[in-house]
């Protein structure tokens, strides 16, 4: 194993361990390691997006706009994008802030037109088609759908406040809640098994490159 | 200047909204280029602005935590120092030359050396503007120009000579987009050493605080709290190996059952009822769970949402909703 | 006894850390073999992608950073070596910004794999021709829109900054359309901006590979048939990994598979922790119930 990577895994471990010291209480040692992920964070991203979308995006066309694009005009219309953006970010400057409005209304606006006949078109009408289905085929497949329209409207019903929930809409409100705390359920047992999964990841990590791998110069 | 600050922007909104709307109906080729530049060039660039004011708030913050030098101020210089490090490495190219040792990742001698005078000699000139009077200040204040004379000699003249490459004009040269940010490159190498581990700790913790809370917390104090742990509890072990070995009816006796009902309904036995059924484990009924009830609460949920999210994009555009002008003026 | 499950309630924090950290250790340190049947979901996944003919295009979108890779990361490599035995030409890009130095880290494994003689797994893979890493733009649905219309107007040059319009693989493949299938793999909410704006949109068929944290939410679009497949979590891409033979291409026990003992080990430890609680606190809350009645 090359040096470079030695002291890297090194390093690795050493923040790793770094960042657990927080299990037994908080201490300056973790709260260094937070500020350095932090740095790294910020710096990372800063390159990454710099490289992958501010110059070939906004300053490539304009600077260095390659042979296919070196007399086409049409290059300079990212001047108004430009424009937009130096908007934004002259939002730190509070007597300029207000510039920044007319770029966020452009595109919190768009996204917004965008989003109505995507959403409902792409989302909401096949979700509805799937769940007023046929009952069927089997007996199996009919139950499942079953449970499946029974479960949505007491979910629809329990979120409808315009009525109040009293006897039979409050019957089927409850209903909808014990379908929602079994789907809650549900989500707390795979929040579980994400949790672990990610400790199971570092502790691989530590046994398998740091331990064989570096201390007991084992072949991965 | 009121109609600019607050008239134009719902304006905009409203016109921005109502046209990409108008759009999704029109299928000619003007409304599909118009798509196309604002998708794949406007918003992209507008994104990439509202990353850079982030990143100017975060930096605003430290560094006003350092100047004002507030509790826990040291942390911040350090935070600050790791980002500009990560930014040297990443944003100009560093150039593999010398290696450590063989084929791994690289680092520059002489590019690490400029680069940690740079990094001292800022740290001292900072010191010395925030620092009082004296001897201190004075000593401060020479060794950052020391630091920073040496360092932006190394950088920016002697490795230039000694590889080939000039700094500065490489910087602008877009041969080197992507060099930065390749297997081999320092960037890449406290990417793999430094900001991995660190991001995949930091959520890994989260597994201690489950497991504590579900013992000290998770209490089933009625029905619903009841059904809900006991979704959990059958859903945690029915989505790992051990779900499929707790059989609770083998699938040699579901199959004799079903086969009783057709005989007693009349129905035909399919002759591949064998391999249709399957054993009923823990396994198959957390399956049928997220199948099911899970997928139906869910789904509420979802159509739910999914009208909100069209009565916020219509408030949005008819200028009811403008939480995103900020406030002020 | 009620004393002692009134103590037994109010256990310090750090006992219950430490039953974990050796329930995750020793499984991983002495490995057991964990026996699993892939789930119908991943079943479709992997098989939806196997039905592709050689030379379709297929979009890998790794939405996903470093502190997921146990879950996301894992599938993304299997998914690349089936990618490539099929002969498939996967277009990879990433809509979060930690995601290329991953996705790069990826590539180079898998075309890098060698068999057990040796030779490279891959060796006449080239890049722009049998697939193509875009790298990273922000804007998550900007992105699949423009990508609806043109890859190379919304991705002018790959991460390498080769220009794409001279790209043979883009010469067939000029917008979302053209694809034939999308595989997103999402830490963050992603997929559910994926199915309006390209699956749908585009009518390309979708499959996703997303923690488990969001697995739950969603199962709708998985019964609806909107999501083909939902391989969710480390289970998910062991499953997966089982499915695409990484055992037998790699020579050795892929890391999700690895890890299952160890997430058998936590889960039971866990299931048992809150039985065992509950049951503790309702004999508890009996006790005192009782205790107030008598006096």
């Amino acid at each position: 194993m090359a040096i470079g990577e030695v002291i890297g895994i090194w390093i690795a471990a050493i923040l790793t361990f770094m960042i657990f010291s927080f299990l037994y209480k908080d201490n300056p040692v973790f709260k260094l390691g937070e500020h350095i992920f932090l740095g790294f964070a910020v710096g990372y991203s800063w390159c990454i997006y710099y490289w992958n979308d501010i110059f070939p995006q906004a300053i490539q066309p304009l600077a260095y706009p390659g042979p296919g694009l070196a007399g086409n005009w049409h290059r300079f219309s990212v001047l108004i994008p430009i424009i937009l953006g130096i908007f934004i970010i002259l939002r730190i400057v509070p007597s300029l802030a207000w510039l920044s409005r007319n770029s966020f209304a452009l595109y919190i606006g768009g996204f917004a037109g965008m989003a109505v006949p995507n959403v409902i078109s792409g989302v909401f009408l096949p979700q509805l088609t799937s769940t007023i289905a046929p009952l069927g085929p089997g007996w199996a497949a009919g139950l499942t759908q079953f449970v499946l329209l029974l479960g949505v409207f007491c979910t629809i019903v329990f979120f409808f406040f315009s009525l109040e929930h009293t006897g039979v809409v409050g019957k089927v409100g409850r209903i909808g809640v014990l379908f929602i705390m079994v789907a809650f359920g549900a989500s707390f047992g795979y929040t579980v098994m994400a949790r672990i999964s990610l400790l199971i990841g570092r502790f691989q990590f530590l046994i398998n490159d740091w331990v064989k791998g570096v201390i007991l110069h084992q072949a991965p | 200047m009121q109609f600019l600050k607050r008239r134009l922007p719902v304006i905009i909104a409203f016109c921005a909204g109502m046209v990409f709307w108008v759009q999704y109906y029109v299928p000619s080729q003007a409304s599909q280029d118009l798509l196309e530049t604002f998708t794949a060039s406007w918003a992209i660039i507008l994104f990439g602005a509202a990353f850079i004011l982030g990143v100017l708030s975060a930096i605003e913050h430290h560094w006003t935590k350092i100047t004002l030098k507030k509790a826990g101020y040291g942390y911040s210089l350090v935070a600050l120092l790791v980002f500009g490090t990560m930014i040297l490495s990443g944003w100009f190219p560093a150039q593999p030359s010398i290696r450590l040792g063989g084929a791994a990742p690289t680092l520059s001698w002489g590019m690490l050396a400029a680069t940690l005078c740079l990094l001292i000699g800022i740290v001292s000139a900072v010191s010395y503007l925030l620092g009082g009077n004296g001897e201190r200040r004075y000593s401060r204040g020479m060794t950052a120009l020391v630091f920073l004379i040496l360092g932006a000699v190394g950088a920016f003249v002697i490795q230039p000579l000694a590889s080939g490459y000039m700094l500065l004009w490489k910087v602008s040269n877009p041969a080197f987009i992507g060099q930065t940010i390749k297997p081999d490159s320092m960037f890449m190498w406290f990417f793999d050493h430094c900001f991995v581990p660190l991001d995949s700790t930091m959520f890994s913790l989260l597994a201690f605080y489950i497991a504590s809370a579900a013992f000290r917390a998770f209490r089933a104090r009625s029905f619903e709290a009841t059904a809900l742990l006991i979704s959990g509890c059958l859903v945690m072990i029915g989505r790992v190996p051990l779900g499929e070995q707790l059989i609770l009816i083998p699938k040699g006796v579901l199959v004799s059952w079903y086969t009783a009902y057709l005989h007693l309904v009349n129905l035909p036995v399919p002759p591949d009822l064998a391999t249709t059924l399957a054993d009923l484990n823990i396994t198959s009924i957390a399956g049928w769970i997220l199948n099911s009830p899970n997928s139906a609460a869910q789904r509420g949920i979802l159509l739910g949402v999914i009208l909100s999210q069209v009565a916020i994009s219509l408030r949005i555009m008819f200028g009811i909703e403008r939480t995103y002008m900020g406030g002020g003026e | 006894m009620i004393e002692f499950m009134r103590r037994f309630l109010n256990l310090d924090r750090r006992i219950i850390y430490a039953i974990v950290f050796f329930c995750v250790l020793l499984p991983l340190i002495y490995p057991i073999r964990a026996k699993f049947t892939p789930t119908e979901e991943v079943k479709r996944a992997y098989n939806a992608i196997e039905a592709l003919e050689p030379g379709s295009a297929i979009i890998i979108s790794c939405d996903y950073g470093p502190s997921t890779m146990p879950e996301n990361y894992t599938f993304y490599v299997a998914l690349l070596h089936q990618c490539f035995r099929k002969q498939l030409r996967p277009i990879i890009l990433t809509l979060v910004d930690y995601g290329p130095g991953l996705c790069l880290r990826g590539l180079k494994e898998v075309l890098e794999s060698k068999d057990s003689q040796g030779k490279l797994l891959y060796p006449d893979r080239q890049a722009g021709r049998d697939y193509v890493f875009l790298g990273f733009k922000p804007g998550s649905t900007s992105v699949m829109l423009g990508i609806g219309q043109s890859f190379t107007a919304t991705f002018p040059n790959d991460y390498q900054n080769q220009p794409t319009t001279t790209m043979p693989i883009f010469r067939e493949i000029t917008a979302l359309g053209d694809c034939k299938y999308i595989v997103d793999i999402a830490a963050v909410g992603l997929p559910e901006f994926w199915l309006p704006y390209a699956s749908a949109r585009e009518k390309v068929p979708m499959s996703v590979n997303c923690t488990a944290v969001s697995v739950a939410q969603y199962y709708p679009y998985y019964t609806a048939g909107q999501f083909q497949g939902l391989v969710g979590g480390m289970k998910g891409s062991a499953e997966f990994e089982t499915l695409v033979g990484m055992e037998q291409i790699t020579g050795k026990i892929p890391d999700a598979t690895r890890g299952m003992p160890a997430q058998n080990a936590v889960h039971i430890f866990i299931v048992l922790s809150i039985i065992l609680a509950n049951v503790m606190h309702i004999s508890v809350r009996r006790a005192d119930l009782s205790a107030r009645r008598a006096g």
